[in-house]
């Protein structure tokens, strides 16, 4: 009797074990729950608050949006109709941007999902142990101030949340809330992270990098929160130059090759690899007209958009050398012979006779970052890293600071900071130079396409000036609108006036 | 004489009585005798018990109708068989006794499947439509579900995709019910559930039971809410053996394409008319680019072969189909070899039945790409198809054109076939254990492999001029897959009665497992064409970094246990009530199972005494059912974090792979939900000479699974997908079966149908989610506009646009058109709803002596259909180098450019005659044919509708119904010729 029992009760459980088992099998995707298994796992899972950067410089992101916006960067339809796109690249050029534009949501898109994904791997990982924890916890922390920053440059009032798992729709904060938060979490963190800049921190958050944030949060304080921090941005950059690991290059050019790993110049950075990177850096595709790729033998044929503002263009002197960075005139094939298109030379006029209908050829076009051979859209893309934050920046910055507090004159005859004029082919400033306007200009051409330009366009006060063909606009447009679809998603959010 | 007689009468039937005594003794003074029934259509009836009357002897016809038996002169032989009315015979003399049977008109005793075990008609409670072989549509069909075309008030059988023999039919029960899940009923076939259509060949099956209602259907839970069709295949039968044949061969003719512009009209436009293109595009050719993609009169055969017979214990039945059916586009064809075996076997003496299945379906095919049609269509028709001018097109005329090719190159140059293998493998156990009580188990796999193929040479409209050193651009692509669905069912069944009192329970245990792989690789860049896709390796793509190769597997599970408990008193009161408790592996833990009840009740108000004399009432009955289904058809791990590769990043001086979640998981992920009620009455009137049933329902989805877009944060991605919504279809389906007239050999019956469903978004937002509105149907390219709405409280397939006023100097006017001519968005309005008000159905099948004629009409109601050959090409602005619609020609006063507007939202309203159909029956009266019957039958004949393009009937499943796309695949005529014989 027992032995039957015994049977039954096998037999029950056989059934009530595997006869009822709902349990899903995963075979071509990694359960989450089976994923931590080394320390470098984790290090695969946090990393990708870093790869959230990568969109950045691609034509439908935050840099095109900032860059077109303000008055480096012009996409004129084509005299073939090319680049029209139902008028989008236009609506921003004349800051008349509708929230459902697509420019405009996919930017904030990249801002929020790195905030997502920042709040959801702190999230994971606070209970893991590993090495390094609290570097590692300090970096994301301040990666997801660094996309907080961006978000509130751009939109203004925005949903902040730093938790994840809940459903709770994010409330909006304004620009002093979220300032305080920013500068709360440098404050909290910048201990944990490193200082020298050894090769082993290429790419990452280290401390040089949060104090250039803390320097161009104080910077824009008037703007954004209506206090004066100019001081405080003095001293931030003090910090940066105190830590004596930064130099600037002998050739502006050096910071934007395409192995430009080994400039002491550049602080921050987006590493770019040409397979592995899944998000691309195809500048080469955006700007050049298909004519160009026998300059730099590109396999693939570009897309002929994106175009320097003849306006813009003509803030260099014919002796900056910094111009290099646009391609007009007569073009040059690998060999230097110069390119002749069906018997017609081949020259990028800066000038552009009609913004409604460009010409095949108008327009100079950008050429900072070096180009490699063979460049092809999603096989071949661009391996130079993404320069964000560079030392210059930091001198520059100190050098306005002190400016508006009216003393510029004790850092005028630095060294380092006349070396940026003379390395351009200019002579250095004196104080009698600055004013305003050249100030201003002087940003222009040194930072030109790298993302700082409205910044600066509204700190100087000329963001609502007329433009190249874009009319003079109202303070209101210092903000961009909140996406349609973030606002049909988060009944929390109220529309930029 | 006759008074001599009567004592003779008495001797004799006295003689028999005692002759028929000693029978069952011996043999004594029995002779055997022969002979065959048929219907009144003359065609052979197998399965017909046929007895000696107050004798347990008895044989069931052949397949062929025949039998014989021993019975002494004198007694009487009855004849029976569900569906027909039983006839009496008396044995007198040895000659053949041909017994003619006619279809009972009562089919009260009709038998009614109705999921894990069956009822008659009379006490069923739920809407099941039940369909035999006799109503089925006559022809050829490639698909099953074809047969029963508008014989089911409420089932919408279409063919959206035209003539392509490649195709299925789609199929829609009442209404949309879902937004993100399958809208298809689920398919059983002889118990397999979610049974592949293209495993059946139409002549094996012999009925179709639909499973309308909840009530019905929630029998089988998370997959009954779009309805089941329950299809029972020929099975072996005990008979001597039969070897049935039969062959079809068919033609199409009259194909229908939209009409464009010839050569003539194309120049004459050109030179009159303010089209977009300059005299240059004119090039002096006359090509009819359809005719030149198209085959003239594809034929199409299928060959039948059925071998069946045994004893009571052991009995089989195979069948052997070969069919080869030719489609319209010239390099579209479809072969397949399906073979279909049946084995019943009877043990312990007879108490336990065994019953294998095994099915094998083999097929070959050669797709059509759909776009060729369009392309044949945009064709400058002055242009020539030929052209060596330019050695890279390879011989073809060529225009560097965006998104305009040469469609004669693109289906010369691209090979392009696939596969098919399936295998089903079933067996069930039935345990007879006392008289009531039977235990049924049922353990069944089919499995399913694939593969596609595809090599474009380098004279591929698309690749010309991609050549690059070394190698030809050619691009050569792989694809297989596997799928399995495993199936273990194990059910007892306890029938009794006692008094007025029949009780029937059920209870079982169902356990399925689907599992999908599939793996894929393409490449490009090959030495040279002559490869094609055989040596997929020597391209360079993958060197180069291009190449793409990728594999998945996914899996899930549904385990269920079930009960049914049907009661019915004096088969005066009926009343049914199921239980289903079903999990899901695609839920998230927090819902993995979910419950579905329903519960149903009859009255046969015939039976009560005040009905009884009421001679011209000879059924009714009044239904009412109440039931709970779900709908779990879409991706499994919908509910999981999985992680996913994000991309790489550099970190401690190396690359390393990052990782993230690969969607927003809902761990809340549960069933949709649909409750249903139905109230229902059958009736049979003047001798059943009209009978038929109504239905009202009401259903109502909950907890519509839709993927919502979401803020980020607090979510990772934009999108998730979760249960909010609520949709519901409410309507009514009538049937009517009608002998219109039986004179002599001659008889009419009629069959006509009739449904109207109305369906409503109820809610898609909640106080997460608020977005009331989603804009679909997008008509990209030129137009560039969302056509129709998804929105709360208006039915799915609402169209929205400008209201069209008419033309005026060439432009069109709209209603509250702003000054520029346009309308703003926030004036558009409501143009229309794709689905008809009403579908009705009408079968008409006559039937005197040896002939029979076989005609079905099918009509459908309202709805608008949105033409987008005139959306994209009703304008002389559209002619370039594209040739344009025909209606333009005609209609030549607007020269504006074109925007969406009701314009192009047209009727859907239209008559078909789906089918007819002529047979004949030869009186066979050799040793070796016992049955020969021909026919010849035309389907698709015609349509009446104002639609101007050529089919208002397109697709009107999923969220964007009424759209007829420019992809297509035109329609035909078919005409079929048949032969059956039975040897």
């Amino acid at each position: 009797m027992k032995k039957y029992i015994t049977l039954t009760t096998i037999a029950l459980l056989f059934v009530t074990t595997s006869c009822f088992d709902l349990s899903e099998h995963i075979y071509s995707n990694i359960p989450a729950e089976n994923f931590f298994q080394t320390e470098k796992d984790v290090i695969a899972y946090a990393g990708r608050a870093y790869v959230k950067l990568q969109p950045y410089p691609e034509e439908q992101r935050l840099w095109s949006l900032g860059e077109l916006a303000a008055d480096e960067l012009v996409i004129p339809t084509k005299h073939n109709g090319e680049w029209y796109d139902q008028g989008r690249w236009d609506d921003i050029h004349k800051l008349n941007i509708a929230p459902n534009n697509k420019i405009l949501t996919q930017a904030w898109d990249m801002v929020f999902q790195g905030i997502s994904a920042c709040n959801e791997i702190l999230s994971v990982i606070s209970d893991i142990n590993f090495d390094n924890k609290e570097r590692v916890l300090a970096e994301i922390k301040i990666l997801r101030a660094f996309y907080y920053y961006w978000g509130m440059d751009y939109w203004g009032n925005i949903p902040f949340s730093t938790s994840y798992g809940s459903k709770e729709l994010p409330l909006q904060k304004d620009r002093v809330f979220v300032y305080e938060f920013i500068m709360q979490e440098i404050d909290e963190n910048i201990d944990f992270l490193q200082e020298t800049p050894t090769t082993q921190y290429y790419g990452r958050v280290t401390k040089a990098m949060a104090y250039m944030l803390q320097a161009k949060m104080y910077m824009n304080a008037q703007e954004w929160i209506g206090e004066d921090h100019f001081a405080d941005a003095v001293t931030a950059c003090d910090n940066i130059i105190a830590i004596g690991a930064y130099e600037i290059a002998d050739d502006y050019f050096a910071n934007f090759k395409i192995h430009n790993e080994d400039s002491k110049e550049n602080i921050f950075v987006i590493p770019y690899q040409a397979q592995l990177t899944t998000e691309h850096f195809y500048w080469s595709y955006l700007t050049l007209n298909s004519a160009s790729r026998a300059t730099i033998n590109m396999t693939g044929v570009p897309w002929d958009g994106f175009v320097v503002n003849p306006t813009f263009f003509t803030k260099y002197a014919d002796e900056d050398l910094r111009r290099k960075s646009f391609l007009f005139g007569q073009q040059y094939d690998k060999a230097g012979n110069p390119i002749v298109i069906d018997g017609v030379p081949f020259i990028y006029t800066p000038t552009i006779a009609n913004y409604n209908s460009r010409g095949e050829w108008e327009g100079a076009r950008i050429a900072k970052y070096e180009y490699q051979e063979e460049l092809n859209y999603d096989v071949n893309d661009m391996e130079n890293d993404f320069v964000l934050f560079r030392y210059a920046d930091v001198l520059y910055t100190k050098l306005e600071a002190l400016y508006r507090l009216g003393q510029a004159a004790t850092f005028i005859s630095d060294p380092d900071l006349q070396k940026i004029r003379t390395r351009a082919g200019l002579i250095p400033y004196t104080v009698g130079d600055l004013t305003d306007t050249e100030l201003l200009d002087e940003l222009g051409r040194e930072f030109a396409f790298e993302g700082h330009r409205r910044q600066d366009m509204i700190r100087f006060g000329v963001w609502e000036n007329a433009g190249w063909n874009k009319p003079a606009t109202t303070p209101n447009k210092r903000l961009f609108p909140i996406p349609q679809t973030a606002i049909n998603t988060n009944n929390n959010l109220q529309q930029n006036p | 004489m006759n008074i001599n007689l009567h004592p003779m009468k008495r001797f004799l039937q006295a003689f028999i009585t005692c002759a028929m005594l000693m029978g069952t003794i011996g043999s004594f003074a029995q002779s055997k005798i022969n002979g065959s029934v048929k219907d009144a259509s003359g065609q052979g009836l197998p399965g017909v018990s046929v007895s000696v009357k107050g004798t347990n002897n008895g044989v069931i016809t052949e397949a062929d109708g025949t039998f014989s038996l021993t019975a002494s002169e004198g007694s009487v032989l009855v004849f029976s068989f569900i569906g027909y009315e039983s006839v009496e015979h008396p044995v007198s003399g040895t000659g053949a006794i041909n017994i003619v049977l006619s279809e009972s008109t009562t089919m009260l005793d009709e038998v009614v499947m109705i999921g894990y075990g069956t009822t008659t008609k009379k006490e069923l409670t739920g809407a099941v439509t039940s369909v035999k072989a006799k109503d089925f549509n006559t022809g050829s069909f490639n698909d099953p579900i074809g047969l029963v075309q508008g014989k089911v008030a409420g089932l919408l059988i279409s063919k959206p995709d035209g003539a392509d023999p490649l195709s299925g039919y789609q199929i829609l029960l009442r209404g949309a019910n879902t937004l993100t899940s399958g809208q298809q009923p689920l398919i059983i076939i002889d118990g397999v559930i979610g049974a592949d259509l293209n495993n059946l060949n139409f002549q094996d099956v012999e009925t179709f039971d639909v499973l309308k209602d909840g009530s019905a259907a929630a029998i089988y839970g998370t997959r009954g809410t779009n309805g089941v069709i329950i299809i029972t295949t020929k099975s072996a039968r005990k008979g001597k053996g039969t070897f049935e044949y039969s062959v079809q061969g068919s033609t199409q003719v009259a194909p229908r394409a939209v009409r464009n512009l010839s050569a003539k009209e194309f120049k004459y436009a050109v030179e009159h008319y303010p089209v977009s293109a300059g005299p240059s595009v004119l090039l002096g050719h006359d090509t009819d680019w359809f005719d030149e993609v198209t085959r003239n009169h594809p034929v199409s055969y299928q060959q039948n072969l059925a071998l069946s017979g045994g004893t009571d214990s052991f009995s089989h039945r195979t069948s052997v189909t070969h069919s080869t059916e030719t489609g319209l586009l010239a390099d579209n064809q479809m072969e397949r070899l399906l073979v279909k075996s049946n084995i019943k076997q009877k043990v312990l003496q007879d108490k336990l039945t065994l019953d294998f299945n095994l099915i094998n379906n083999v097929s070959k095919y050669k797709p059509a790409n759909y776009e060729i049609f369009r392309q044949a269509f945009i064709q400058n028709p002055t242009q020539p198809v030929y052209d060596d001018s330019d050695p890279r097109t390879g011989g073809y005329f060529y225009d560097d054109e965006l998104d305009y090719r040469n469609p004669v190159a693109m289906l010369k140059e691209r090979k392009r076939d696939g596969k098919t293998n399936n295998l089903v493998l079933n067996m069930r156990a039935t345990l007879q254990i006392t008289d009531g009580l039977s235990w049924d188990n049922f353990i069944s796999t089919q499995k399913s492999e694939w593969e596609e193929n595809s090599y474009k040479t380098q004279f591929y409209p698309s690749l010309v001029g991609t050549n690059t050193t070394p190698g030809v651009a050619g691009e050569a692509e792989i694809s297989n897959g596997r799928n399995s669905n495993s199936q273990l069912e194990s059910v007892v069944n306890y029938a009794t009665s006692f008094g007025d009192h029949d009780l029937q329970l059920i209870a079982g245990y169902s356990f399925q497992e689907f599992v999908e792989s599939s793996s894929y690789v393409g490449n490009s860049n090959f030495d040279t064409d002559v490869y094609g896709y055989n040596n997929i390796g020597a391209g360079s793509y993958f060197y180069q970094g291009k190449g793409y190769l990728g594999s998945y597997k996914q899996s899930s599970r549904l385990i269920a246990l079930f009960a049914r408990a049907s009661y019915n008193f004096n088969e005066r009161y009926l009343l049914s009530a199921s239980l289903r408790r079903e999990g899901s592996s695609k839920f998230g833990d927090n819902h993995k199972w979910g419950l579905f009840p329903a519960v149903s009740a009859g009255w046969r108000i015939k039976k009560e005494n005040f009905l009884s004399d009421v001679t011209w009432i000879d059924e009714l009955k009044l239904r009412a059912g109440f039931g709970v289904t779900g709908n779990q058809d879409f991706d499994p791990y919908k509910s999981r974090i999985l992680l996913a590769r994000s991309g790489s990043l550099y970190y401690n001086e190396q690359w390393i792979n990052a990782f993230e979640p690969a969607q927003n998981p809902n761990p809340d992920l549960r069933w949709e939900k649909k409750r249903e009620l139905n109230i229902g009455a059958d009736f049979g009137l003047f001798n059943n000479k009209l009978s038929g049933s109504i239905e009202y329902y009401r259903r109502k989805t909950v907890d519509l699974l839709w993927t919502f877009q979401v803020s980020t944060p607090p979510y990772l991605y934009k999108e998730l997908f979760a249960n909010v919504g609520t949709i519901s279809n409410q309507g009514i389906e009538l049937t009517l079966n009608a002998q219109v007239m039986k004179k002599g050999s001659f008889l009419w019956g009629m069959i006509f149908t009739a449904s109207h469903n109305q369906n409503k978004l109820n809610k898609l937002s909640n106080k997460e989610f608020t977005q009331k509105s989603y804009e679909v149907g997008f008509m990209g390219g030129t137009i560039t506009a969302n056509t129709q709405r998804i929105e709360e409280g208006k039915p799915l397939g609402t169209f929205y646009g400008p209201v069209w006023v008419g033309v005026k100097d060439g432009r069109d006017v709209f209603k509250n058109q702003n000054p520029v001519g346009e309308v703003d968005r926030d004036d558009w309005e409501d143009i229309g709803n794709a689905n008809p008000f009403a579908f009705l159905g009408w079968t008409n099948s006559f039937s005197y002596k040896n002939w029979g004629l076989k005609f079905a009409f099918r009509a459908g109601l309202g709805g608008k259909v949105l033409n987008s050959y005139r959306l994209y090409y009703e304008s002389w602005k559209s002619l370039s180098i594209r040739n344009i619609v025909h209606t333009q020609y005609e209609n030549p006063e607007f020269t504006a450019a074109i925007t969406y507007s009701s314009k192009y939202v047209e009727d859907a309203t239209f008559l078909k005659l789906d089918n007819i159909s002529l047979s004949y029956n030869f009186n066979i009266q050799s040793r070796f044919v016992s049955r020969l019957n021909m026919f010849a039958s035309a389907q698709n004949v015609f349509w009446l509708t104002k639609y101007k393009g050529i089919d208002p009937e397109v697709n009107l499943g999923g969220l964007e119904p009424g759209i007829d796309r420019l992809s297509y695949y035109p329609r035909t005529t078919s005409i079929t010729i048949g032969l059956n014989a039975a040897f």
